[in-house]
């Protein structure tokens, strides 16, 4: 019995290590993603209070974690980006499948049967989902920032001709496209 | 300016061309310079303002997203050579990117173009990049510019000077015609042989011969006219010398010719012929029967082989023939005027003697003035005859007459005519009661020129008049302060005057004189211009005052003339008074005198009294008043010390 606690243990600690995100990426997600959220022409055009709204989205127990990537947004930008005005929430992925006013969504670490939900929603709603995971994008996320030599952002190239997203040209003189 | 207008017309055509050149060079240089320079720097700053294009969407979006590595994507740009720097700065003016291809100083060249970096979302500026691009492409096409213009330049330089060349040789014919023209005579024939003359200057030639033709043609009209203007000026000129030195009455050579041939001679001995009473003949006959006179006495002198020239109106003139003596000159003219004496010329009907005097200047310096002087003098001694001595001091005393002449005038301009008043003393109270005013000249030295030596010079220059103005204006002024009567003599030709008549009249009412001043004249002036003088003696004696006949009894003294006169005074003359006591008969006469006087109520005065016992004959026989030296001499008065 000791030996199940023990083994139970290291299992759940592998698991929740393997699930911690890195805080110098999610640092540069928190900063990137409501400027590329801006760089959404259709932003808007999802609410109809006026704002557009960023979720953060999560699966499991992960709710605090997305909730603190939300609020930390909030904080960072006061409620708008440039003429933006947007609001971040945490949102489950659950509930996310059930709203259509959501602008932008943010995925923090999560498993792959959550993005396999959350990527096909985004392409139907032309909502672009960018992911915490850069791999994410193999399972149809649109985009994602990686720090490698430099910060790069990652699109989707099918994704974005499926989605049907709108965002101004400059994002792709910088975005690095994948297939 | 005037150098250039004087200049050779090629060198005025090339100065021109090269001036238009130059202007014309010079502004297309320029301009193209310009456009050039223009077109090089835009093209230069568009290259830099594509570059920066080409960036500046992923930098802006780059720095929007906070991404501060962007040498990947400023790669581009910054592999080209021609970037030199690039800056990148947000809008708080943080330096960003700071690119520099070079470490310290930038190329001198070099263009500097600056964007604002936006937003994506909202078009806010965010910061600012800058791209400074080389000049070196600018430079290098400039100089490119220099190259092409400069060999553009001397291009043009080397056509210019080959068309000087070829515009000295257009023109060379002009210096050949100008040269051949230059020394063109009338009468000479050019020929122009000029080598590649143009159609122009083969019709300058043509132009040329036939001015020449023309002037050929004209000469020989001229010389034509030259000659008969010769041959006209000539008996022009034969006629006018004849005119000049020839009489036309007589026809015989005048005084211009005899003293042409006077001073082309050695000889020097002149004799003058004048006419006797001519005057006469003239007024006597008329003045055109007195020429036909003159012309046949000409003719008449001619016959006698004396080569006479007429020199006046009734005056002749011979000369001393060469090889004769003046003796027999002397003898020949004496010879003609005896000939003369018994030749009858005819007028009208009547015949008429004619008489000469002659007067000749032997060797003389001045042979016309001497013979002229000696004729003068044959003249006053009523002689045929008189030759000029030198020895007689004639022509001295005329050069003293001039010289005393001018002194007088001189004396007038100088204030130095000035009076003397000599004492006329009552014989019965011993009172000097009258003076007579007495004219002097003072000399520059303070003597005193007495009248005897003046007067008669002052009568013949006219400068008599002047004199006796100013002695009545002296005397009249001096008198008005004193209470004596004065007298002042006057001469015919003052009283004839009639502005010196005037003038005394003004100077009596100026003075209030009038009725003390006696004028004293000459019995023979009085009766040769009775009635003038009377006239005078009537006007002055309206006035007030009184008139004296001066020197009475040496001439006419004619008693009848002195009733008719009106006059009040009687001055008897002094050679009758002064020899009184030693001869009888001038006492009878002085005794006649003063008698007729006494019977006509008029006073006398007694001239020259010398002496005491000239006084006391004078007064025993009766004359009322004395003036000479015993009774007072002629002196200045004191309060009129000129």
């Amino acid at each position: 019995m000791e030996i199940l606690i023990r083994l139970f243990a290291v299992l759940m600690i592998g698991f929740l290590a393997a699930r911690a995100e890195d805080p110098l990426l999610l640092n540069t997600h928190i900063r990137m993603i409501p400027k590329i959220m801006a760089l959404d022409t259709q932003a808007l055009s999802h609410s109809s209070s006026g704002k557009a709204i960023l979720g953060v989205v999560y699966d499991d127990n992960r709710k605090n974690s997305a909730k603190k990537v939300a609020d930390e947004i909030n904080a960072d930008y006061d409620g708008n980006i440039g003429t933006l005005p947007f609001v971040a929430i945490a949102i489950s992925v659950d509930e996310l499948m059930l709203r259509h006013d959501i602008a932008f969504v943010y995925l923090v670490e999560m498993r792959n049967s959550s993005v396999r939900r959350v990527a096909p929603w985004g392409i139907l709603n032309s909502v672009p989902a960018f992911s915490y995971n850069s791999e994410n994008l193999d399972l149809g996320i649109l985009g994602a920032i990686a720090i490698e030599r430099s910060t790069v952002i990652y699109l989707n190239k099918n994704v974005l001709k499926e989605g049907k997203f709108r965002f101004n040209d400059t994002l792709f003189q910088i975005a690095r496209f994948v297939e | 300016m005037i150098r250039f207008n004087d200049a050779r017309l090629s060198t005025k055509i090339i100065s021109t061309l090269i001036f238009g050149v130059v202007i014309i060079a010079s502004i297309v240089t320029l301009v193209t310079f310009w456009i050039v320079r223009d077109l090089t720097m835009n093209t230069q700053k568009e290259k830099a303002a594509l570059l920066l294009d080409t960036v500046e969407p992923s930098v802006a979006i780059s720095l929007f997203l906070g991404i501060k590595d962007m040498g990947e994507k400023l790669s581009s740009i910054t592999r080209i050579h021609e970037v030199i720097a690039l800056q990148i700065t947000d809008t708080e003016g943080k330096m960003i990117l700071d690119y520099s291809r070079y470490r310290g100083m930038l190329p001198s060249e070099s263009i500097q173009i600056t964007k604002n970096l936006m937003e994506p979302s909202s078009l806010k500026p965010i910061g600012s990049i800058t791209l400074t691009y080389s000049g070196e492409e600018f430079t290098q096409t400039m100089n490119r510019f220099y190259t092409l213009y400069g060999w553009i330049a001397f291009g043009v330089f080397a056509i210019l000077w080959m068309m000087l060349i070829w515009i000295n040789r257009l023109l060379l014919p002009i210096k050949l015609i100008a040269r051949k023209v230059h020394n063109f005579k009338p009468g000479h024939l050019i020929t122009f042989n000029i080598p590649y003359a143009q159609h122009e200057f083969t019709q300058i030639i043509h132009a040329f011969e036939r001015m020449q033709r023309s002037v050929v043609e004209y000469s020989l009209k001229l010389q034509s006219i030259n000659t008969d203007l010769e041959i006209k000026v000539s008996e022009q000129t034969r006629e006018a010398l004849h005119h000049l030195y020839y009489d036309n009455l007589t026809s015989l050579p005048n005084r211009l010719k005899l003293q042409e041939d006077l001073s082309g001679s050695s000889c020097s001995t002149v004799a003058i012929l004048n006419i006797d009473d001519f005057k006469e003949i003239n007024d006597f006959f008329g003045i055109d029967t007195g020429d036909w006179l003159l012309g046949q006495i000409g003719r008449w002198l001619q016959e006698m082989k004396l080569s006479p020239y007429r020199i006046g109106g009734d005056e002749f003139a011979f000369r001393l023939k060469e090889g004769t003596s003046p003796e027999q000159f002397r003898h020949d003219i004496e010879n003609l005027l005896s000939l003369l004496s018994e030749k009858l010329f005819m007028i009208a009907e009547e015949t008429v003697h004619i008489r000469a005097t002659v007067g000749i200047a032997i060797e003389s310096e001045k042979p016309l003035i001497h013979a002229d002087i000696a004729l003068n003098q044959a003249r006053v001694l009523r002689q045929p005859v008189s030759i000029y001595d030198h020895s007689e001091g004639i022509e001295a005393q005329y050069q003293v007459n001039i010289a005393m002449s001018a002194q007088i005038r001189q004396a007038l301009v100088e204030h130095r005519i000035v009076c003397q008043y000599q004492p006329i003393v009552s014989c019965i109270s011993g009172k000097i009661e009258k003076f007579e005013t007495l004219v002097r000249i003072r000399n520059e030295d303070g003597t005193l020129i007495a009248p005897n030596d003046f007067l008669p010079i002052a009568q013949k220059t006219k400068l008599y008049h002047h004199i006796t103005q100013e002695v009545v204006y002296q005397a009249c002024t001096l008198f008005s302060t004193r209470d004596e009567q004065f007298s002042i003599n006057l001469s015919s030709s003052d009283i004839l005057d009639q502005h010196t008549v005037t003038t005394i009249e003004n100077i009596l009412h100026q003075t209030g004189t009038a009725n003390r001043i006696i004028f004293e004249i000459l019995e023979s002036e009085g009766i040769e211009n009775f009635d003038e003088v009377a006239s005078f003696i009537v006007r002055m004696k309206a006035l007030g005052a009184k008139i004296a006949i001066d020197d009475f009894g040496t001439g006419y003294s004619n008693y009848e003339n002195i009733l008719k006169l009106n006059v009040d005074i009687l001055k008897i003359d002094g050679s009758l008074i002064k020899s009184i006591n030693e001869n009888s008969r001038h006492r009878i006469v002085v005794e006649a005198i003063v008698d007729f006087a006494h019977r006509i109520g008029i006073d006398t005065v007694a001239e020259f009294v010398a002496s005491e016992e000239i006084l006391h004959t004078v007064t025993e026989i009766g004359i009322t008043y004395s003036q000479g030296f015993y009774t007072g001499k002629p002196e200045f008065l004191n309060n009129f010390l000129a």
